[in-house]
């Protein structure tokens, strides 16, 4: 008696898991999240601890490492600061790691730099090589974790990077093993952070991204609260816009701004959409200056907007802050964050990566590369704003 | 380990023993060293350097391999192991020309030279799913049973999360398979399309 399977039964039997599959694939899709809108929290009521005019400057580190670069900071639920950057022997080298220190908003002062992960932890959590590690961005996410993103490179330089991240439950004493995120179909590579994540009605997150390998352009991955990427939209195209900051300035409007490294004359770039990111304008030069350089905004509780930037088309010696009425058509620097300096003997006085941030207690706070040897941090309070602008 | 790693490690083991054994694929060596050469290559791909294993390097150096490039490089260590193919070659050529097409389909565009990126069509879009559905059916009809399973286990392995990616396209192809396509069906598309020479072989003035 022969055992074997009639071909006809065979056929038919392909057929119908085909079908089971796809049909699987249509359900998947058909339950996946659909395109939210924007998450503008309402501003509420601002405590007023202080109607004096405030503006502090402090160091975040305290020159563990020789180099330090790249800060970005969080609030934890009991109201204290939480700074993260990378620090090493210097950009690049095999010894940088992320490292993070708390403000105590007793004592107003940082606390220790402690390492958060290094080049040889993360091989080991993500199972293949790590040849260095790179910028972090950080997100208090719709369900109260604390996100850390950041970049990572296995092979050549940072247009080689991946895009790496954390989660934590408590407040960022303990983090989660590392998990990469796939951003690209070319070996996963040349995907970087550096704009601040927001978040979507629906509790998704936005993590504004960027590429750098051939084209220099600017996406934005949507994550769900797993890390999953459910999907992505481009902001530009070609090679002259890397490291979008996005700001949300309605549940369907938001504004755009890219640090511009195409031809002359050297501008900040912005772009808006006003269908929630579903499409992005073409970006197009402001009047302000970027030496090919990061910039950070923040939208006010009136729908002003602040935008932190090198008030310069040649180097980042100095940084500005700028103050926008209308959405950013037009600017006024209100304060020169870091002068710019005439002596140019006593090696770098670069001030750049700026994160902009504003805490429950109504505080703003700038966080930047101070020299390369320092994350410098910038207090002021909304009465110092209102003087100013 | 997670689930997404030891599938990762594996490909790349399965890559490492591939290219190990292609340079004695010719030998007319008996079946069991065949399989010990195979055991070896995979073995030599988990030796750690530096605390991290060949495989490991690979992995960071080109990220995790397709379902595709899994499948064929498992049907490549069968043939070099038992000396009989476990797809018809016809199949593998024709799958070789869809993955070809699939990559002047993706990777032009995910170079950000256009607004248009067809790489977010694999995070689920109808588009996309309905393509490969009208593609597998077509390869079902033709009996093309490679290409089939090719799609279904890229579905399968897609809605498991058996990669790291959440994106379709990274289940069906990846830069290694897709070069390897290219390379191979340029010149068979290339004599497809060229004349024939006036006079046959055996013609002399």
């Amino acid at each position: 008696m022969s055992s074997s399977i009639p071909p006809v039964l065979l056929r038919a039997g392909a057929v119908v898991a085909i079908l089971i599959v796809f049909a699987a694939m249509y359900g998947k899709r058909l339950f996946a999240p659909q395109s939210p809108e924007f998450n503008i929290s309402p501003a509420g009521e601002r405590p007023v601890i202080s109607s004096e005019p405030r503006y502090q400057v402090r160091n975040a580190s305290h020159g563990r490492t020789q180099s330090v670069h790249s800060a970005t900071a969080v609030e934890t639920k009991s109201g204290k600061l939480v700074a993260f950057w990378y620090g090493g022997s210097r950009e690049g080298a095999r010894d940088v790691a992320l490292y993070s220190s708390t403000f105590s908003s007793q004592t107003r002062q940082w606390g220790p730099e402690t390492v958060v992960l290094t080049r040889e932890q993360l091989q080991g959590q993500l199972r293949r090589y790590i040849r260095k590690l790179g910028n972090p961005v950080a997100l208090r996410d719709a369900h109260n974790r604390l996100w850390l993103f950041f970049v990572s490179v296995s092979l050549g330089g940072w247009s080689g990077s991946s895009i790496n991240f954390m989660v934590s439950d408590d407040e960022g004493r303990h983090w989660s093993p590392a998990r990469r995120l796939v951003s690209s179909p070319f070996l996963n590579i040349s995907t970087l952070v550096k704009g601040s994540p927001f978040l979507y009605s629906d509790r998704s997150i936005g993590l504004p991204v960027y590429h750098e390998l051939f084209g220099k352009f600017g996406e934005i991955l949507r994550l769900d609260a797993e890390g999953n990427v459910l999907d992505k939209s481009r902001l530009s195209r070609g090679r002259y816009s890397i490291q979008p900051e996005i700001v949300p300035m309605s549940a369907r409007t938001a504004v755009g701004f890219m640090r511009h490294t195409g031809e002359p004359p050297f501008r900040i770039l912005m772009l808006r959409t006003e269908d929630a990111g579903r499409q992005w304008s073409e970006p197009w030069k402001t009047d302000l200056p970027n030496p090919n350089a990061a910039v950070d905004s923040l939208r006010l509780d009136n729908g002003d907007l602040l935008l932190v930037f090198n008030n310069a088309e040649a180097s980042r010696d100095d940084l500005a802050l700028g103050y926008s009425r209308d959405q950013g058509r037009t600017w006024k620097i209100v304060h020169e964050v870091e002068p710019r300096q005439v002596d140019k003997g006593q090696g770098s006085r670069e001030a750049s990566y700026p994160w902009l941030m504003r805490t429950s207690d109504g505080n703003y706070h700038l966080f930047y590369t101070w020299r390369r040897t320092h994350i410098r941090h910038v207090t002021f309070n909304q009465a110092w704003l209102e003087k100013k602008r | 380990m997670l689930l997404t790693s030891v599938l990762s490690l594996l490909g790349h083991a399965l890559l490492v023993a591939a290219l190990l054994t292609w340079p004695v694929r010719q030998r007319n060596w008996p079946r069991g060293w065949r399989a010990a050469a195979a055991g070896a290559a995979v073995a030599v791909a988990f030796v750690p350097y530096d605390g991290v294993p060949v495989v490991g390097y690979l992995r960071g150096a080109i990220g995790d391999l397709s379902i595709t490039s899994l499948l064929l490089l498992a049907a490549s260590l069968f043939y070099f192991m038992t000396g009989r193919p476990l797809f018809p070659p016809h199949e593998r050529r024709i799958l070789l020309v869809a993955v070809a097409v699939a990559a002047l389909l993706l990777y032009p565009f995910a170079l950000g030279l256009t607004y248009f990126d067809s790489y977010s069509l694999g995070f689920g879009s109808y588009l996309m799913i309905t393509a490969l559905l009208l593609l597998t059916l077509v390869a079902w009809l033709a009996r093309l049973w490679l290409v089939v399973l090719c799609a279904v286990a890229a579905c399968v392995a897609y809605m498991a999360g058996l990669l790291e990616s959440n994106n379709l396209w990274d289940y069906l192809i990846d830069p290694l398979v897709s070069v390897y396509a290219l390379f191979v069906t340029v010149p068979w598309v290339m004599a497809a399309i060229r004349p024939p020479r006036a006079g046959g072989a055996g013609d002399t003035c």
